[in-house]
Formats: C-alpha cells, structure tokens, sequence
C-alpha cells in the first residue's frame, strides 16, 4: 500500500513537472496569444481612469500593429472602408478613449495557426461589458494576420467576422 | 480520580471527530474515493459533452431568456433530427466560450422577410407568440441556402441595427437549449 501511494505521488510530482516545463516552454503560439492577451488590457478602461493612462493604453495598443495595418470592421460597423495605416488607426483609438466609459475587454478561443516565415493567422473572439445598468455585453469574432517583425508579433490585418449573413440589398 | 475525569473530557470530542469523520470519508474510505471518482468523471462527461452550463449576457431574447439567467445548452439534442422552427439555439463564435442565443425562424431554402417587424416565410405571415414587443423593422428578403437556418433574438423592440440576425450554417449551430 505504501510502496503504491509512493508510486502515485511520484507520478503526480513528474506529471506536474513536466506540465510547469511545458507550460513556460516560450513558443511562438505563446507569444501571439500574449501579444492578444496584451491587446485585450491596453483595451480595457476603469470607471475612474485619467486620460493620461488611457492615452498610455492606446499607445501600447497601438504598437501592438504594424506600420502597415489594415482594420476591415465593414462587416459589422456601418463603416464604408477599411482603416490603413497605425497612425490612422492610433488616431482613431485616441479620438475615442476619453469618451469611453468603463470598458472591460476579453478575448475567447484564441486559435493560433502559424504559418511560413514569421506569420500566423489568428482566430478568436472578443467581448467587451461596459458598466451600464444593465451591464451591456457585446461580443464579436475576429480574424487576424500577424506578422513578426524584429522578433515581435505584430498585426497587420483584423477582420471583423459577421455572425450572420444579412440579406443583400437591391 | 482526576485522571478519569480528565479521560472522560477528551472522550466525547474523540467520538464527535469520528462521526464527522465517518460522514465525510464513509465507513470505507477506498469506496467513497471510488464513488468520489465516478461523480467527476459523471460530471465531466455530462456538462463537458452533454449538457453545456450557460448564462444569458445580452437583451436580444427577452422577455423569454432574462440576463444572467443560467440555462444549459444540450449539444446531443440534433444528432438525430434536424433543427426545427421555434427552436431557441446555441451558435457558435470563434469557439464555443461566448454563444449567441437566438431562435430559429426559417429553415432551409426558405425564403424569410421582415415588413413593419412582421416575419412572413415564403410570403406567408409567421405567428409568433413568444414575441411581445414589435418595432417595425424592415429586412429585403433573404432565400436561405440548403444548409441555412434564419435565427433571430425574441426582442424586437429594440433597433434591427442593434439586434444581431440573418442566416447561419448548420454546423454553427451548437445545440438547443434545454430549460
């Protein structure tokens, strides 16, 4: 009996062990979902929040993409083009931070594909719960192409995936 | 004397120790860990696989389904029939952490049109009783492919622009919901 529980708790010791080494074993796939994980904080907003953090916030967002970035948010946004370019789009998160109220951001079943020469294609889906009184919850899916460039991963298009398809109008 | 007074002091909290004891491990210990087990892998089984626990996060199906009310999602419910019309179901995102909840109103190859927030299917007027506010949205008509299903929240009181619906695929469809 002693010999077995032994046994077990060595087996449990081994098999935590080789999951803690696993686990912080640093792979690409882990440092996009972190790049995403990182994306998903600088979006989040306190209530009380000043707006030199939240402008720190959209700078750490912003460089989260490439020189060349495409937003694609037609899908769901009535929006006629895709934004290009990181300083329209920083321009667009700063126009908008100190409106916004407490926001907080997660992402959800981030799927990480890598591809060839330093790029991935990410899927995941967002969610955002502002403070409201009926704590208003929206959620969206998106489709990503990340890029590595001087060994971090950046964004280079984010694609908004309709839910449902709409009917077309004549 | 005092001894045995002492001794008798000690007694009935040993005695209390064991009954807790007793109710919580069992009289055999090697079957209540068995038991222990089987209740997990139960639990595993039936809400990891089966029944998926959920709770309501947005307004798009009131009055029937109230935000945060806990519900669950039975995956198993359409493998072996199809999604039928009044269904409310579960669609999937990305995955299957965040879920859209909505209700199926027009199966496949229908044709589906809202007119002053009236749903008419292949020209035909669709009796809705589970609605209860009607705001007069207005949608072109939408010929569902062979494998579409038209899906839309119970709250139409609120703006069309604001309530997520149109058509979805089959296999985005997750499963029903049970309550």
């Amino acid at each position: 009996m002693n010999r077995s529980i032994r046994w077990l708790v060595m087996l449990v010791v081994v098999a935590g062990a080789g999951f803690g080494i696993w686990y912080n074993l640093p792979t690409e796939e882990k440092r996009i979902r972190k790049t995403i994980e990182g994306m998903a904080r600088d979006a989040t907003f306190t209530g009380g929040e000043g707006s030199l953090s939240r402008l720190a916030k959209v700078e750490s967002l912003s460089s989260r993409f490439a020189v060349d970035a495409e937003l694609h948010v037609d899908q769901v946004l009535p929006v006629e083009s895709a934004l290009s370019g990181r300083d329209a789009i920083k321009g667009l998160m700063m126009a908008a931070a100190p409106h916004l109220g407490a926001v907080d951001v997660q992402v959800h079943d981030v799927q990480v594909t890598l591809g060839g020469e330093g790029e991935a294609r990410v899927s995941m889906t967002a969610s955002a719960k502002t403070g409201g009184k009926r704590g208003d919850f929206t959620a969206q899916e998106f489709d990503l192409k990340m890029v590595r460039i001087e060994g971090k991963w950046l964004v280079r298009r984010l694609d908004a995936v309709a839910g449902f398809r709409k009917a077309e109008v004549r | 004397m005092s001894e045995n007074n002492a001794a008798s002091d000690i007694e009935p909290s040993r005695s209390w120790w064991r009954i807790v004891l007793i109710g919580v491990i069992g009289r055999s210990p090697r079957f209540t860990v068995i038991r222990i087990l089987c209740y997990v892998v139960l639990a595993w089984g039936v809400f990891g696989y089966v029944l998926r626990p959920m709770r309501v996060a947005g307004i798009s199906m009131e009055p029937t389904y109230k935000l945060n009310q806990v519900n669950f999602i039975n995956r198993w419910s359409y493998r072996s029939s199809e999604p039928q019309r009044g269904d409310v179901v579960a669609v999937r995102m990305a995955g299957e952490s965040v879920l859209y909840l909505k209700r199926i109103i027009g199966l496949p190859g229908e044709r589906v049109v809202f007119h002053r927030g009236q749903v008419f299917i292949n020209g035909e007027e669709l009796p809705e009783p589970y609605v209860k506010n009607r705001a007069p949205w207005n949608d072109p008509e939408m010929e569902l492919g062979p494998d579409e299903y038209f899906l839309v929240g119970d709250n139409r009181g609120m703006a069309a622009r604001d309530h997520d619906h149109g058509a979805v695929r089959r296999s985005k469809i997750v499963g029903k919901v049970l309550l």
